[in-house]
């Protein structure tokens, strides 16, 4: 039941100067973080902390939820622009947002970017606000047997993210599995595939590798593009400039409006995403692309379309609002943002727990409208900031591609100070490249790294809590059974999918080649 | 060795008299810049907390800032590789846990040595502490040992971090029943906890914060440190029984400053003493008890035989997790 006291109260709070002026503040913060490759929101969050402890209650969770939301969509901005993800959760964003800035359609990428971050944003915000006790009791199900399942389900989308060939995909998805078994092991921290260097101990850390395979990849095929056809390059500084020109090519309400299938599966994927704890805004942005593929194979999402940007962008700034509910239901927090959060909060007085509704309703109220205006600021400031930081791509290319190199090279050692991210970035930049030479795709391999080694943990998990035993650890409950069943039926609908498409791309070939035989006779 | 919150309170005033004194501190112009302060974790984690606010009341105790350098990556292990680059010249300090310890002690090829290290200060020590469900068969220390005597009970699970749970494990080892437990190692309490609100773990360890947020529905067992709970978390938790009052040699997992081998040991007494003069400051106290954290002051001449005595438990109960 709504205290209406404390709502008024906290309306009082929010709706000040001060406080809407440190939200814009933490929004324009955010989305240059965001946009920078290597800073993340939570680096962001960590460093204006000391900040808040100046500040009354709302001034402070406006800024960091400001900071938070900005940052979530600013990765956005360079992957569009260069095939920078600013952020690892914006990785997604770039197969088909930089195809499309490549056609010249970057202003209608970026716009439907914002548009996509901040419906879903704020919807999965409203969410969270009205159902946040039942959102965590559903995520308290989901133990080490469900969350192993759940994972193996999403890995099972790769058919949907492995392109054209399903082998160079599963090479892809190969490759990231083995990738992600470097390091520590899960359970019991003893290292593993580190060979024998101590500073893999900790295993590859997303940002350098998502920097390394998607930015300096990109940067490196297109120094190998300048260096073959400076035509090529003529058209690519042209697509920039075309991205500012009063006539560049914006978004109709109309196109706004036919995304509204991806928005609503980044909505769903993201808001279910962003209450477990420790998955993630990355694997909210992965799998929401990748059922959006699966679901409208019409529509070629894959191929430079607004609906792969707006799936992906949906799918990670939906997971805002939910990350937050482990935290307001039981004073569990569910990712580092959530526990600066936490910090945060309990720096104003206010301790997250189960009470929290119930001691704090002032604070609470005043975090839930601070989680709707937010999305308003991040609206307007977001689309300032766009156009003003894409900018940069009016340097001709050979200025450009430095600067992005320096970029990721400036990002990844950013990321945690430590010079040993660069030399994994570089090697990951290389790797991207020899990728994108042999038309191997990037996302299965990015979507193995991230989710089979939690998918790992939790059968080991599993395990040791059910002393050895697979029927006890694989399938302990109703939802883990379902999640199992679900598995096997996605694995065969998509492969009857695929055989299909690929019969009748065969067909095709085979009637194109008889009738060009007919021709030539 | 064992803390009581009166000597650790009574060494901290000691060393705030002290930092009064004049002469007291041989290195009267020390520091002489910033403080360069390497966290071995990325930014959000405990540890970076602290870090920013101690950080806050700096310049009125150094005189100078505190640069905080979050260094994160393999377990914290990079993170104090890097302190030990730096120059000895006391101006660079290592704000850790116990977990780049447990890294570097299950690795092979050791980054560093742990043992080769001067400690400052603590300026905290975790209370492992061990929670059940109300209606549990064991809901308390005693019912839950007689639980895991009686061999034709179940195992029983227990979650949380590799540094939390050594906690109640060195206990449980100590009357051999260690073997009745199932340790379930997870690499944030967050999770840990998560498991074990949605029945899918039996039991679970956390730090005194966490503690406070459950006690409203769940059973307190053991506080496996020697320290009592501050007095905000006691009126929270009840009297929960902590090692020493068990009879039992506690576990107490620090929070510490370190620095490079070779700094002179009139800096580190210096720097061990401004660490406490810090953590006396009002606007720290302050942020630190908003935190829900517990200052535990520990000068450097307790801190380096407190902390041998750490490594030596963690060398003992580790294989249990491998």
């Amino acid at each position: 039941m709504v205290n209406m006291d404390a709502l008024y109260e906290a309306i009082a709070l929010v709706f000040t100067f001060q406080t809407m002026m440190w939200i814009a503040i933490g929004v324009t913060i955010g989305v240059g973080v965001g946009a920078m490759p290597g800073l993340t929101a939570t680096t962001g969050i960590a460093l204006m902390l000391p900040l808040t402890f100046t500040l009354d209650q709302a001034a402070a969770l406006g800024l960091l939820i400001g900071l938070y939301k900005g940052a979530i969509y600013g990765g956005s901005i360079s992957a569009i622009s260069f095939a920078t993800p600013g952020t690892s959760e914006a990785a997604a964003t770039v197969f088909d947002g930089h195809k499309l800035m490549r056609r010249g359609k970057g202003k209608k990428a970026l716009l439907i970017a914002l548009y996509a971050s901040v419906t879903a944003d704020f919807l999965s915000d409203v969410i969270t606000i009205l159902i946040a006790p039942l959102l965590a009791l559903v995520a308290l199900k989901f133990g080490p047997s469900e969350r192993f399942w759940l994972m193996a389900l999403a890995v099972c989308l790769l058919g949907a993210l492995s392109g054209s060939h399903f082998a160079k995909g599963m090479l892809s998805a190969a490759l990231g599995l083995f990738i992600g078994t470097i390091g520590a092991d899960p359970v019991s921290s003893v290292p593993r595939n580190t060979f024998d260097l101590w500073w893999l101990g900790d295993g590859i850390h997303l940002i350098p590798l998502v920097v390394g395979i998607f930015a300096m990849g990109a940067m490196l095929e297109k120094v190998l593009e300048l260096s073959t056809a400076k035509r090529q390059t003529a058209k690519i500084t042209g697509a920039f400039k075309n991205l500012f020109s009063m006539s560049g090519e914006g978004l109709s309400f109309k196109e706004y409006l036919s995304c509204w299938k991806e928005m609503a599966i980044g909505l769903g994927v993201g808001t279910f995403v962003g209450m477990l704890p420790g998955l993630g805004s990355t694997v909210g942005a992965f799998l929401s692309y990748g059922v959006a593929k699966q679901v409208s194979p019409e529509k070629k999402i894959g191929s430079g379309v607004i609906e792969g940007v707006a799936a992906a962008e949906a799918g990670n700034n939906a997971t805002v609002g939910p990350t937050l509910v482990p935290l307001l239901a039981f004073g569990i927090p569910g990712s580092a943002v959530a526990a600066l959060i936490g910090a945060a909060l309990m720096l104003q007085g206010a301790t997250p727990g189960p009470r929290m509704f119930e001691l704090f309703p002032t604070i609470i109220y005043s975090l839930f409208l601070i989680l709707l205006v937010g999305n308003i600021f991040n609206l307007g400031i977001g689309r300032i900031f766009a156009f003003v930081y894409a900018k940069l791509g009016e340097l001709p290319a050979p200025l450009l591609v430095p600067l992005v190199m320096g970029m990721a090279v400036i990002g990844a050692y950013a990321y945690a100070n430590n010079p040993w991210d660069v030399l994994v970035m570089l090697i990951f930049g290389f790797m991207g490249l020899l990728m994108r030479v042999m038309r191997i795709p990037e996302a299965p391999l990015v979507i193995t790294f991230l989710l089979a080694p939690q998918a790992e943990e939790n059968l080991r998990r599993g395990l040791l809590i059910n002393e050895g035993d697979w029927s006890a650890a694989l399938f302990n409950s109703p939802l883990a059974i379902g999640l199992a069943v679900a598995v096997v039926l996605l694995t065969y609908v998509s492969s009857r999918m695929r055989i299909a498409e690929r019969m009748s791309e065969i067909s095709d070939e085979q009637e194109a080649e008889t009738s060009a035989a007919e021709a030539e006779r | 060795m064992t803390f009581t919150r009166r000597t650790t309170l009574a060494v901290m005033g000691a060393a705030a008299l002290a930092v009064g004194a004049p002469g007291a501190v041989s290195a009267a112009d020390y520091p002489s810049g910033t403080i360069n302060t390497i966290v071995p974790f990325g930014a959000g984690g405990g540890t970076d907390r602290w870090a920013r606010v101690m950080s806050s009341g700096a310049f009125d105790v150094f005189g100078h800032g505190m640069h905080v350098q979050n260094r994160g990556g393999a377990a914290g292990t990079i993170g104090w590789k890097h302190m030990m680059d730096q120059k000895a010249d006391g101006h660079s300090i290592l704000l850790a846990s116990p977990t780049p310890i447990m890294a570097a002690l299950m690795e092979k090829k050791p980054p560093f040595d742990p043992q080769n290290v001067k400690i400052a200060a603590y300026y905290s020590v975790m209370k492992p502490t061990l929670i059940a469900p109300k209606d549990s068969a064991y809901n308390d220390w005693a019912s839950f040992v007689a639980y895991l005597k009686d061999d034709s009970n179940k195992k029983v699970t227990i979650g949380g971090t590799i540094t939390q749970l050594l906690g109640p494990t060195s206990l449980l080892a100590q009357l051999g029943l260690e073997k009745r437990v199932i340790l379930v190692p997870y690499s944030g309490t967050g999770k840990a906890v998560n498991d074990y609100l949605g029945g899918h773990i039996n039991m679970v360890t956390v730090t005194t914060s966490t503690a406070t947020g459950l006690a409203h529905d769940h059973a307190v067992l053991v506080n496996a440190s020697s320290l009592e709970y501050p007095k905000a978390a006691t009126e929270a938790l009840g009297h929960v029984p902590n090692a020493t009052k068990l009879g039992l040699k506690p576990f107490d997992p620090p929070r510490f400053v370190a620095m490079h081998p070779d700094t002179p040991d009139a800096q580190v007494t210096a720097m061990g003493e401004k660490i406490g003069e810090l953590l006396t400051n009002k606007s720290v106290a302050r942020l630190v008890s908003k935190l829900g954290e517990d200052v535990i002051y520990v000068g450097p001449a307790e801190a380096n035989t407190a902390y041998q005595n750490v490594l030596a438990e963690a060398k003992k109960y580790l294989p249990l997790f491998q």
